[in-house]
């Protein structure tokens, strides 16, 4: 899409083709165009929004004079007056213009920021509006009220708009039609009806099947290999359970005993020192948590982000200390461990992060990233058991003996996660937490996942913290739901009761907010 | 690591590893290309390897030539030889050659022809030679200062950066003690003449007591700082100027040879990798890989060799690089003042500092400070290159 607006950036080049805009009668090539006669239609006829909004501004310019900036570009005479950045902000349904247009982005909170940069693309109102994964790093209840202004907009504007986005739901939402692009390929293109009641191609067959339903559950989710393979996606595996046998499943793990008990669990991080060092001001990320996790069961964990649950993640693992309260790991305190202890546990509990770029070093290979969590437990290993257990726990996660020496920068991000989750296994833990493990992944490599996971749940007798913030994954994944938010659990019970019954106001807004199709 | 592939892509990266590869060549065989000595010869029927002998003779392996009788290889009736390019030896003076000779000025000795080829110094000292000679001296000095002042920055950078000022708890009343102990250990070496190495020794054996019981006494225990003071630390060190403590410092030792230069250039330049492996350290920390390996269980020696260094690394070259460059002043600089090492031994700046004498020897001035300038461009391209790959890479 960038390359429309020629902002594409060395090396990259536009090889041929067009990009014609009309405008009453008068057809232009855009990428025909020089640099100064495109500049005239950015932001003025074609306007844009990005991904991060945070990055997309200045971080050391008011938020106010860098709006100014963008009107003087295009209509000097109004610049000035602030009524007009008054009249502009209230256009995007920001409540206090005035503390806005005062603030620096950092101040400001990721839908604010949003709204400032539809604000910003907006201002000359322009006949085309391209949202590149506009609402992709929001969470779901901001991410609607995006979405519904992008929508009123473009009806009041009465603008096009080119929407981009990985997630189905919000395509569904949005757009009139559809095209589907795979490899840089346009795979299949249409009315967005017509592609969801009867998608042709494998490629959005698998897109659309392999998201997770929130109403009901299956044994795995097919994805794009199964389609290719010719895999029956109508045989039993991929149909939903029936609700007998995932209530019998809840029954048996009740009787279980408990593998983790965490009592009483708080965390604050101080935000502002005094001048004698004593704290003034605090965040309190986890609030008097108490939660019981029983052998073989899959917790999940939801909640917008900022809600405290990757910090209850790293309070369960102790990689964080924390204020009050204890966590139990078979009846042992874990916090009373001394370090020598503690690692010999590490053993038993496991994570999986969500930054698959982040959690593997980038200097070292597959094989040294997993041969250093099995040197460390295992010493009785020589190198060539290690290099052979190595090898087999990468067929286990889907991956192959090519795979073995090659850096973190040369897979993919799904490739990426399947080696961590290989090293996460390989010390055969009895606890696998998975930090919001799947979101940073597209929605069929999510699949293949996810299906790992509930694998390797049944191969290997694991127990899972699930955390997510997506309601349709974690009601694929789990036995039993907490739901999180500011740092405590506001509700908690089986995924049937709380998904079709809710019963606390937040649990329903959020439900509420997710889109669908 | 970075391979020289990578550095040889660049044309700074080229320039660099030429000229630093050239004066290595040089300085690694030197002997066999300023020497008085020939690189072989045959004498009285008899096959000899003069410069190879010398080695043995040096190692204590060889014993003297008899027949040479203090007389120079140049003056005997040699059948056949093969003499060095420069037919010098740095500190040699030649009595038949006299002072201030141009550039390849030549005479006879009577037995062959030798040549200046970059002229020579007041006492008739090669200047070539010395040029050769001193190359040896000057790397291996910036060579070795590095060395000492990357593991005093290791250490100090690892212990701010990695430990921090909220990781290594101590009790109370054991700081106190330990503080108190110094002091009385330091006291004693300034008023009661215990020697420097037995007050070194007594302080560094008392920090590991304290730090290796204080742990396990229990008691009120404290947040040691050590961020806070080693970065303080830092900031005093860096108030004065290098320059000044070298003088201070030598000035106090009586006959500064080559190592004590090593070891005081070593001590003074290791506050930049501190604080550059500090800064890569804070970042890197925040990574979820070391998350991901405190939670498989690495110690954080572990994380530390496995994780953090070969990370940091690519910064830290580029530093050392730089820190190469500033060694071969500061070294050249001190001779050249003429305080560094004794007259006898020839290095790069000493050979500048006769220029003083006589500025019509313009030969001593320009080789000499040729050689230093390539040298540092070299090593300050080395460092831009790595930079420039380092900034790539990320």
């Amino acid at each position: 899409m960038l390359s429309i607006l020629q902002l594409i950036e060395s090396p990259g080049e536009v090889k041929g083709g067009s990009a014609i805009y009309c405008d009453q009668d008068q057809c232009t090539d855009l990428l025909s165009l020089s640099e100064k006669q495109i500049a005239s239609y950015r932001g003025n006829k074609i306007g844009m929004i990005y991904q991060q909004a945070l990055a997309a501004f200045n971080p050391v310019q008011k938020i106010g004079r860098q709006l100014t900036e963008a009107i003087k570009t295009h209509n000097a005479k109004s610049a000035e007056n602030k009524n007009h950045l008054r009249n502009l902000l209230s256009k995007v349904e920001i409540k206090n213009p005035d503390r806005v247009i005062d603030s620096y982005s950092h101040q400001l909170s990721g839908g604010q920021l949003q709204r400032c940069m539809i604000a910003m693309a907006i201002i000359n109102s322009p006949n085309i509006l391209i949202a590149d994964e506009p609402t992709t790093g929001l969470d779901v209840i901001t991410q609607k009220s995006v979405l519904q202004l992008l929508h009123s907009l473009k009806s009041k504007l009465n603008m096009s708009m080119i929407f981009i986005s990985h997630d189905l739901g919000v395509i569904a939402e949005m757009a009139d039609s559809v095209v589907v692009m795979k490899d840089g390929v346009i795979v299949e293109r249409g009315k967005t009806l017509d592609i969801f009641a009867n998608p042709k191609s494998n490629y959005t067959k698998a897109l659309l099947l392999a998201r997770p339903n929130i109403t009901s559950k299956s044994k795995r989710l097919p994805t794009f290999d199964d389609l290719e393979n010719d895999v029956d996606i109508n045989s039993d595996l991929f149909k939903p359970i029936e609700l007998q046998s995932i209530l019998e499943r809840q029954k048996v793990l009740l009787n279980n005993s408990n593998l983790l008990e965490v009592r009483d669990l708080s965390k604050s991080y101080v935000v502002e020192k005094g001048l004698f060092g004593k704290p003034s001001s605090q965040v309190q990320a986890v609030k008097n948590i108490n939660l019981d996790l029983k052998c073989g069961e899959v917790l999940g964990i939801v909640g917008e982000s900022g809600s405290g649950k990757s910090t209850l993640a790293s309070l369960i693992l102790n990689l964080e200390s924390a204020d009050k309260g204890s966590v139990s790991f078979k009846g042992q305190n874990i916090f009373l461990l001394d370090k020598k202890e503690m690692r010999t546990l590490r053993k038993d509990i496991q994570i999986i992060f969500q930054d698959v770029g982040g959690a593997l070093d980038p200097k070292m290979k597959t094989s040294s990233s997993i041969d250093i969590a099995l040197r460390i437990h295992y010493p009785s290993m020589d190198k060539k058991q290690r290099r052979d257990k190595i090898i087999s726990l990468l067929k286990q996660v889907g991956l192959t003996e090519k795979h073995v020496d090659r850096y973190p920068h040369e897979l993919s991000g799904g490739e990426r996660q399947r080696v961590c989750i290989a090293r996460a296994i390989s010390l055969q833990p009895q606890l696998l937490v998975c930090d919001e493990c799947v979101s940073a992944l597209d929605v069929s490599v999510q699949a293949q996942i996810l299906n790992l996971l509930l694998d390797l749940r049944d191969d290997l007798d694991l127990s899972m913290i699930f955390i997510s913030h997506d309601l349709s994954v974690i009601n694929f994944m789990c036995d039993r739901i907490l739901i999180m938010k500011s740092g405590k659990i506001v509700e908690q019970g089986y995924p049937q009761d709380i998904l079709q019954n809710p019963q606390e106001e937040y649990t329903r807004k959020l439900l509420a907010a997710i889109p669908s199709f | 690591m970075i391979g020289l592939k990578k550095i040889w892509a660049f044309r700074k990266g080229k320039w660099a590893l030429g000229i630093i590869s050239f004066f290595l060549v040089i300085a690694l065989f030197a002997d066999f290309i300023a020497n008085e000595k020939p690189i072989y010869c045959k004498y009285n029927g008899e096959i000899y390897f003069p410069v190879l002998h010398e080695y043995g003779e040096g190692l204590g392996l060889l014993g003297n030539y008899e027949f040479l009788n203090n007389k120079s290889w140049q003056e005997l009736q040699l059948e056949e030889a093969i003499f060095p390019i420069i037919k010098f030896s740095s500190g040699n003076i030649d009595q038949n050659s006299s002072a201030y000779s141009r550039p390849s000025s030549s005479f006879e000795n009577g037995f062959q022809t030798k040549k200046h080829w970059l002229g020579s110094d007041s006492i008739g000292r090669d200047v070539a030679a010395g040029i050769v000679q001193g190359t040896r001296k000057t790397l291996s000095i910036a060579f070795f200062a590095m060395l000492i002042s990357c593991l005093i920055g290791f250490v100090f950078g690892v212990l701010s950066g990695f430990f921090g000022d909220r990781s290594v708890r101590m009790n109370l009343w054991a700081f106190i003690g330990l503080m108190f102990f110094i002091i009385l250990i330091w006291f004693q070496w300034s008023y009661n003449h215990w020697s420097f190495g037995l007050a070194l020794i007594a302080t560094f054996v008392l920090i590991s007591a304290v730090f290796f019981l204080s742990p396990r006494l229990g008691g009120r225990q404290f947040y040691l700082p050590l961020d806070l003071i080693i970065m303080r630390m830092i900031e005093v060190f860096k108030s004065v100027p290098a320059l000044f403590i070298l003088l201070a410092l030598l000035a106090i030792i009586s006959k500064p040879n080559i190592f004590t230069l090593i070891v005081i250039i070593g001590i003074l330049r290791w506050s930049t990798i501190a604080r550059v492996l500090r800064a890569e350290l804070l970042r890197l920390k925040e990574n979820k890989f070391i998350t991901s390996a405190k939670a498989i269980g690495s110690t954080d020696k572990q994380i530390i060799v496995n994780h953090l260094l070969p990370n940091a690394l690519p910064s830290l070259l580029t530093v050392i690089a730089f820190g190469f460059a500033g060694t071969i002043l500061l070294e050249a600089s001190i001779s050249f003042l003429g305080i560094g090492l004794s007259a006898e031994e020839v290095t790069w700046g000493s050979i500048l500092s006769e220029a003083r004498n006589n500025f019509s020897a313009w030969w001593l001035a320009v080789f000499p400070g040729a050689a230093i300038f390539l040298m540092v461009v070299a090593c300050n391209y080395l460092g831009d290159t790595l930079n420039e790959i380092n900034l790539r890479s990320n």
